[in-house]
């Protein structure tokens, strides 16, 4: 059903958000490299259940309607069954987000991110990256701080370390005497094993490892 | 009513007191002295009516100095200090007239010799260069050795004669010691306490200049229009700026000094408790796309340093918000067992470190703010590329 291997150029993206200028504005900004469909609810999506190749999904989904709508963690679960999600957000906290790639998400980036930058997110994710904010990037450097994390090499554990203060991949390859593509690919492997580690414990592991109380990190 | 000693102007003026007393009480014992044994003298004298007069003339001479020098409050005047030696030269030379022989030798008959050596003793003091104080001491041992040595019978009175002239370069050296330590003394400490005045001026402006800074900032962004998503947390800030300068124009130094030493015996912050601050920090800045990433802070700090930190951390999202027009501000700290590092990243405009100079923020309410823990401050900056500031140390335990 999914196509991880598609090139960008013949990408279909499902943008699901409640907000109408958000929606019509990707359209517009998105074209001609990445064709979209448009939903604002989770279940208009679920409903249609198009071909596409990923989902660009908000996770506030409020919508106009009185009527509660499946948004947050809850919306990922169900979507990420079906498609590679990507959590288009302006959520920043990182236990918020780190629910969400636990849940199943295969990315989060912000809206305040560049279209650019949207654009190589999504062909990213369609080819089965994984995506991670500068918040996550200081989860997982926790974790592999504290040894949680399956072994990185050292190179990967620099390019985190410089993530997770929100340097560019411009300075952090500077620094490190490498590529810039090669920097974004250490950070693709970090960001894959965070999520596998995210979805194989659970909220308490984490909050365990990180030496939290309880509930302190992943809401239910 | 309990009689007040008036307050020294300075050090120095208390130097020259203390020396015109030594003087002063030399002399006034002399008059004493000379009035007690003057009946004796002039009994003994072959020309009483001279010796009275001269008598008389030293007193006088005595009164007119004392009454010169206390409004002055100091012996310093070359001019009255030619007077004494004149007058010491004078009373020492007459003797030959008014002092038999044999009463010139251990006997207040012989007067002059007593009282011209409170001349030696007032030359050393009263004049400033060494060849003075040299050639008044010559002239007053060369006229005493004129009118006793030469007038001397027995071996007796020559011993006698030459011993007893050692006494004037002797006053002389020890008040011209005692005197030159103390106007020394007096002038440093006069000088360390100017240092200390202006020390404290500056320190006193520095606290103003801490004091203001950011809530110049605060103000000036409210003056502007402003979008109320940065209202709400710059008027926080506004009123807790307003409570801080209350605090300080009614406090008094004692208060906030020991408002200080009280905050500096606080416990140490717990690594939760630091997490807390630095968060409480951030919170008056939820206007700016900030993320926290606090995981790594697994160690605590002491409570003053945790304050600095935090304050520093203030100044700098003051100029994030000023400056940077950024979409991604990044608050990273860790706090391990080897040390600790802030570091606050923002994705924008950046600047020239080399053209432009640092702000006062971030050379005083950073930099010199953590001086005092042996942090290290870097910041790198590109023009359209964010800046980073990296704050890092040390915990000391």
């Amino acid at each position: 059903m999914v196509d991880h291997q598609s090139p960008i150029s013949q990408l279909l993206v499902a943008v699901v958000d409640d907000d109408t200028v958000v929606r019509e504005g990707l359209k517009v900004l998105l074209h001609p490299e990445i064709s979209t469909m448009l939903f604002s609810s989770v279940e208009d999506l679920l409903r249609i259940r198009p071909q596409v190749g990923v989902v660009l999904l908000d996770l506030e989904l409020v919508g106009t309607v009185n009527t509660r709508q499946v948004q947050g963690r809850c919306a990922v679960e169900a979507v990420s069954q079906h498609w590679p999600v990507l959590i288009y957000t302006n959520e920043r906290r990182g236990h918020v987000l780190a629910s969400c790639l636990a849940a199943g998400a295969s990315g989060v980036i912000h809206k305040a991110e560049g279209i650019d930058d949207l654009k190589r997110a999504v062909g990213a994710i369609a080819q089965g990256q994984v995506i991670i904010t500068t918040a996550l990037a200081g989860l997982a450097e926790a974790i592999t701080r504290l040894g949680s994390l399956p072994s990185l090499s050292p190179r990967q554990i620099d390019v985190l370390h410089g993530r997770a203060r929100g340097e560019p991949y411009k300075v952090i390859a500077s620094r490190m005497g490498i590529a810039r593509k090669t920097a974004e690919e250490h950070m693709a492997i970090v960001s894959s094993r965070f999520a596998t580690y995210l979805r194989n414990h659970s909220a308490a592991d984490l909050e365990r490892a990180l030496g939290l109380g309880q509930g302190d990190l992943l809401e239910p | 009513m309990a009689l007040r000693t008036p307050q020294l102007p300075t050090t120095a003026a208390g130097a020259e007191i203390c020396l015109l007393i030594l003087v002063l009480g030399q002399r006034g014992l002399a008059v004493g002295q000379l009035l007690a044994a003057l009946p004796a003298a002039l009994e003994l004298s072959p020309r009483p009516v001279l010796d009275a007069a001269l008598a008389l003339l030293f007193v006088l001479e005595s009164v007119l100095v004392a009454i010169l020098t206390t409004r002055r409050r100091a012996y310093d005047s070359p001019a009255l200090g030619c007077l004494d030696i004149s007058l010491g030269l004078l009373v020492l030379l007459s003797e030959v007239l008014v002092v038999p022989l044999d009463s010139r030798f251990t006997s207040w008959a012989g007067w002059a010799y007593p009282v011209s050596l409170g001349a030696a003793a007032a030359a050393a003091v009263a004049f400033r260069r060494r060849w003075q104080v040299l050639l008044a001491v010559l002239l007053l041992s060369t006229s005493y050795l004129a009118v006793t040595l030469l007038a001397a019978q027995t071996q007796e009175q020559s011993t006698t004669a030459i011993t007893d002239v050692l006494s004037y370069p002797a006053f002389a050296f020890i008040l011209r010691g005692v005197g030159g330590y103390l106007r020394r003394l007096g002038k440093e400490v006069d000088a360390a306490n100017l240092d200390i005045a202006r020390l404290a001026t500056a320190a006193e402006r520095k606290r103003h200049r801490l004091l203001l800074h950011d809530q110049a900032s605060v103000l000036g962004m409210l003056s502007q229009p402003i979008d109320e998503v940065v209202a709400g947390p710059l008027r926080q800030q506004a009123a807790l700026g307003a409570a801080k300068i209350r605090w300080f124009l009614a406090t008094d130094d004692e208060h906030a000094q020991r408002s200080a030493d009280t905050r500096s015996v606080e416990p140490k912050v717990t690594p939760l408790q630091l997490q807390a601050y630095l968060r409480d920090t951030c919170e008056g800045f939820s206007d700016l796309p900030l993320v926290l990433n606090l995981h790594l802070v697994l160690e605590g700090m002491s409570a003053q340093l945790c304050k600095s930190i935090c304050e520093a951390l203030t100044t700098l999202l003051h100029n994030v918000r000023r400056h940077a027009q950024a979409s991604e501000v990044v608050v990273h700290v860790e706090c391990l067992d080897a040390g600790w590092e802030l570091t606050v990243h923002d994705n924008g405009r950046g600047f020239d470190p080399e053209r432009t100079e640092e702000g006062y923020g971030l050379r005083h309410q950073v930099r010199d703010a953590l001086v005092w823990a042996g942090a290290q401050v870097e910041v790198l900056s590109n023009e359209g590329s964010g800046t980073t500031v990296r704050m890092s140390g040390s915990r000391p335990r």
